[in-house]
């Protein structure tokens, strides 16, 4: 019961041999200098690009290899993007419904589960608020409910605090560490901030030492 | 320019020691488009308009144009959008052919693209003909060839438009939606096209507008029988040697609704929309 990625992640002209193993509840940080390859190794376990070569497995099954693909949208891994990426034309609240209606619930469905997860990350009063109209935290918030709306299997998540106050740090690392640490989550966290790896992850792999 | 929002933020700059020759250039210019519109308000009949407007003539084409325009503008979001969309997305080797292709009919003359709509969907076209044949379908000269010859002149309008409002979109949100379940289609219409909305909006009215005003391939693709396929422009040209007056009437309701929808364009839509 593991996320293993064993192979080469490749952008443009960057290529870097990556060899991780993740286990549930025990969230890896993934720290190293710009370009070393960490938002590349990231896309590649969301399934954003494809591996030059390896694999990538799931639990024994392969979500990347010579032959077989499988796509994003189907591979159950969901992601805390650096900069949010929240739909700008949707409310909060359906930001968050928006993966539960990918799987099939129905819109009140996915709303009252939507408006649940809000409440768990303490953002329920942003519900109906456009995502201009949001702090960085109540943001980063939103994004990490919708990002464990779909229930993945896999959690990514890439400089989670950048946009967010020194201040509202420690709250949100402290539910950040309650939602994963623990729980069946494979989970890989990005981040320039040293504190947060060291409250947040167990094992850390530095792609800066093995370039 | 119509993406252009610069207008809004007046910048203050050191005045520019005029260069008069260039000054007076640049008058003969505007002078050039504006005295031959103003010409036509100062010569249009206005206390007649209103007769003229309602003679027969102007009514079954005032019909048709107001009919056939919107449903050109219509067809022209649905095909062209997802084809706007191809080419801001794709990596496929020869997209740029495909693309230039597409917005030819752009500088092409209208009437080459009526020559090319006959050659394909006339009655011994390459298309035309099997319609004909086994279903007894005959496309030129109807009120569907109106609309597909306004769809063909003013599509390539609304591809170039909604193609650069996905492009600046990028798409970050697109991936986004992916890694949350969203498969091709959801992320489309969810997603990408919202996330377009103001240069759908842009393009559509553009497209709109140059249907409206579209004459050469129609006149060849569908000709020009009052009533079924005679749009405001042709009568427009049929009657300037033998109506003067009701030509320049219609004129002024077109240059009207075309100076409309560029305000439109400038002041709202584009601006209102832009995050």
């Amino acid at each position: 019961m593991s996320l293993v990625v064993d192979g080469v992640v490749a952008r443009g002209a960057f290529s870097r041999v990556v060899s991780i193993s993740i286990e549930p509840g025990r969230p890896v940080g993934l720290v190293g200098p710009n370009g070393s390859g960490k938002s590349t190794t990231l896309r590649a376990i969301a399934g954003l690009d494809r591996l030059a070569s390896g694999t990538i497995s799931l639990d024994g099954s392969v979500l990347d290899g010579a032959d077989a693909f499988v796509p994003a949208e189907l591979r159950g891994v969901g992601v805390v993007f650096q900069t949010m990426r929240l739909f700008p034309h949707l409310t909060a609240l359906d930001n968050v419904a928006f993966g539960l209606r990918c799987a099939g619930a129905s819109r009140h469905d996915a709303r009252g589960q939507a408006r649940r997860l809000l409440t768990s990350v303490g953002a329920d009063h942003v519900a109906d608020r456009r995502p201009a109209t949001l702090s960085g935290g109540e943001a980063q918030r939103v994004a990490l409910a919708r990002a464990l709306a779909p229930s993945p299997r896999v959690l990514l998540l890439d400089e989670p605090f950048a946009s967010v106050d020194a201040d509202s740090r420690p709250a949100l690392r402290a539910l950040l560490r309650s939602l994963v640490v623990g729980s069946g989550i494979c989970s890989v966290i990005v981040s320039h901030d040293r504190a947060d790896i060291s409250d947040l992850t167990d094992v850390v792999v530095d792609l800066g030492s093995a370039g | 320019m119509i993406s252009d929002s610069s207008h809004r933020e007046p910048v203050v700059s050191a005045p520019v020691r005029s260069a008069r020759s260039l000054t007076a250039a640049a008058a003969v210019a505007a002078m050039f488009v504006v005295v031959p519109l103003a010409s036509v308000v100062w010569r249009a009949p206005l206390g007649d308009a209103w007769s003229i407007l309602s003679g027969s003539a102007s009514r079954d084409a005032l019909v048709v144009s107001a009919q056939t325009s919107v449903i050109a503008a219509i067809l022209s979001c649905v095909l062209g959008v997802p084809l706007a969309w191809w080419l801001a997305r794709t990596t496929a080797r020869g997209a740029s052919v495909v693309r230039t292709l597409c917005i030819a009919p752009m500088v092409l003359p209208p009437v080459v693209g009526g020559i090319a709509l006959l050659a394909a969907f006339g009655r011994r076209g390459v298309l035309g003909a099997p319609l004909e044949e086994w279903f007894g379908v005959t496309i030129p000269f109807t009120r569907a060839a109106v609309v597909m010859a306004q769809v063909f002149v003013a599509m390539p309008f609304l591809v170039l438009s909604v193609e650069a409002a996905f492009r600046q979109a990028g798409s970050d949100l697109e991936e986004a939606a992916r890694t949350l379940g969203a498969g091709p289609v959801r992320v489309f219409w969810q997603v990408a096209v919202p996330s377009a909305g103001a240069g759908i909006a842009a393009g559509a009215v553009l497209a709109w507008a140059r249907s409206l005003g579209e004459f050469g391939a129609t006149i060849t693709f569908a000709g020009s029988l009052q009533g079924r396929t005679q749009t405001l422009p042709m009568v427009v040209y049929e009657s300037a040697a033998l109506d003067y007056r009701q030509s320049l009437v219609l004129s002024l309701l077109l240059i009207v609704v075309s100076v409309t929808v560029l305000a439109l364009l400038r002041d709202r839509w584009i601006g209102g929309f832009s995050r």
